[in-house]
Formats: C-alpha cells, sequence, structure tokens
C-alpha cells in the first residue's frame, strides 16, 4: 500500500532509456498525428531541416502523466498539463522528477498538486508543468 | 469518438506502457493524455493522409512543406487536460474546438514570437462536459518547420 504523499514529498522515475524511432512510430499510430516531422527520416531532414525526425511533443507529455501514475497508482487526475521546453530525438534517455507542490481538501476529495520537469540526459529540461491528483474520495453519507 | 478498447491498448503501450492489455468496458484506465488521439477522428485532419490532398512526406521525392506551413516555425509550446470526470473505455465522446486568446510576445533574440491558443471540448452522450483541452501553439521566426 502505497504511503500518502506529504507536502514536499519528492518522486523520481526513469520514462524512457534510449528512445527508439519504432516508439515514435507506435505513437503516431496511436494518437493519429502522422507528421512526416516526426517518422519520416528523409523529410525531416531534407524539408524540414532537423537533424533527424524527432519525438512528437505529446509523446512526451503522454510518458510524462504515464510516470505520475508510476507514483500514484490509478488516483483520479484532475488537471495535467505542462510546456514543452525543448525537442527529444531518438537516443535520448528521460527522468521525471515531481514534487508535492501543495494538498487541499475539495469538498470529498483531498487533491495533491504535483509539480514536475520532465529531462533529458544531460539534465536539460524538455517538460515542464504541474497536475492536480485526487487522492482519496470520502462517500458522504447522511447516517449520524 | 468512441473509446474503443483496443486504441486505449494501444495508446497506453505507445507512451511506455508496454505490457498494457485490453481493458474492460466501463474501465476508468484511460490515460490522461488519450482525448488528443480524436485527431483520428476528425474529417479533415491534416497531418493524416487523406484521399483528397496529396501526402506532404517522402516518397520518391523527400516531400514538401506542410500545406498549411506558416513563415516561421510552428511549435507546440503548452498542452493543459482539465478532466471533469474520468473518460470510461467504450463511451461515446463529441468533441468541439474553438479558438482562444492570441498574443504576441517579444523573444530574447528581438523577434515577435505570436502565441495562438486551440480550446478543445469533450462532452458525453448527454453533453456534461467530460474534459478540456487547451493548446497553446507559437510561431518563432527564422527557423525550418516542426
Amino acid at each position: 500500500m502505497r504511503k500518502p504523499p506529504a507536502i514536499g514529498q519528492r518522486y523520481r522515475c526513469t520514462l524512457v532509456t534510449d528512445l527508439t524511432r519504432t516508439q515514435i512510430v507506435q505513437y503516431a499510430g496511436a494518437s493519429g498525428d502522422y507528421n512526416p516531422l516526426h517518422t519520416d527520416e528523409r523529410y525531416a531532414v531534407e524539408v524540414g531541416k532537423n537533424p533527424s525526425v524527432f519525438a512528437h511533443g505529446m509523446l512526451t507529455s503522454g510518458m510524462t502523466a504515464h510516470g505520475l501514475r508510476s507514483f500514484f497508482g490509478d488516483a483520479p487526475v484532475l488537471r495535467f498539463g505542462g510546456r514543452f521546453l525543448a525537442q527529444v530525438w531518438p537516443g535520448d534517455s528521460l527522468s521525471l522528477a515531481a514534487t508535492v507542490a501543495g494538498i487541499e481538501d475539495r469538498d470529498d476529495t483531498r487533491v495533491a498538486t504535483i509539480d514536475f520537469v520532465t529531462t533529458n540526459q544531460h539534465e536539460d529540461a524538455v517538460f515542464k508543468g504541474s497536475a492536480d491528483v485526487a487522492l482519496a474520495v470520502e462517500h458522504a453519507t447522511s447516517a449520524h | 469518438m468512441r473509446v474503443e478498447p483496443s486504441h486505449v491498448m494501444m495508446f497506453a503501450r505507445a507512451i511506455g506502457d508496454l505490457d498494457a492489455q485490453l481493458p474492460q468496458l466501463g474501465s476508468e484506465g484511460v490515460p490522461v493524455t488519450f482525448p488528443v488521439a480524436v485527431a483520428q477522428f476528425e474529417a479533415d485532419y491534416e497531418l493524416r493522409p487523406s484521399s483528397t490532398t496529396p501526402w506532404f512526406g517522402s516518397g520518391a521525392t523527400p516531400g514538401s512543406p506542410r500545406p498549411t506551413a506558416v513563415e516561421g516555425t510552428r511549435l507546440h509550446a503548452e498542452q493543459h487536460f482539465e478532466y471533469h470526470r474520468p473518460i470510461r473505455v467504450g463511451e461515446d465522446l463529441f468533441v468541439t474546438r474553438a479558438p482562444g486568446e492570441r498574443w504576441t510576445k517579444v523573444s530574447s533574440r528581438g523577434g515577435e514570437l505570436e502565441f495562438f491558443e486551440t480550446l478543445t471540448h469533450v462532452v458525453d452522450s448527454n453533453g456534461d462536459p467530460v474534459v478540456t483541452m487547451k493548446s497553446v501553439s507559437v510561431i518563432v521566426p527564422d527557423r525550418g518547420e516542426a
């Protein structure tokens, strides 16, 4: 059973090691974003003038949200979002660091606000944001 | 958009849940960012090959710039999700998009950055809100398409 989070508590996990082009293609197929900048090396280099294909920002975002689940399990996420700060390339390795910034009760729900940053193997931030996670739902009853 | 179990499983695997299995109908185990996959169901989505528009990716040639390319580089700057309730596997969701705010900002390099928001409202078959997405894009001068 997970220990309830406390303000200031920190978490860290690896999201991906050596990101593959295959995973980028998997994400293109699942999300429906077939922009060739992400999946078509010749296009990305010759037309897009990039060093190679690069990951969808939403792949990084999705991996980050999945990483949060490793900390908080199936707790419902009420809010999740962030800013994309740098491109993610094939071969990159990403880590997620999260901190419990606040805990408050909203109606019958205890909500933890989590600040997070996803960094690459150079410790450069690639995605940074926050999320609100519902930790527990108290089922109110009229019985006295 | 119908939240199909196999689609949820494929999406979960793509974001790193490599052992994801087929979820049960009614399950609330849908990845937080799954609603972006509504793009699969948009009739005129420009980032999917269609029967009416030549695809711009490579074949015999390297391809050509995106048909809606802008002057400068278009970047996905931010993405936010606000859940009103969890998504349930098997349910039908309905989507409307609306432009949000637009603003400009001078970059540290002196160029003008143009930001624009897109709001996506996802509701259930009763019209009740499920999730609201806000996407912020920015157009940066002087780079290629991204």
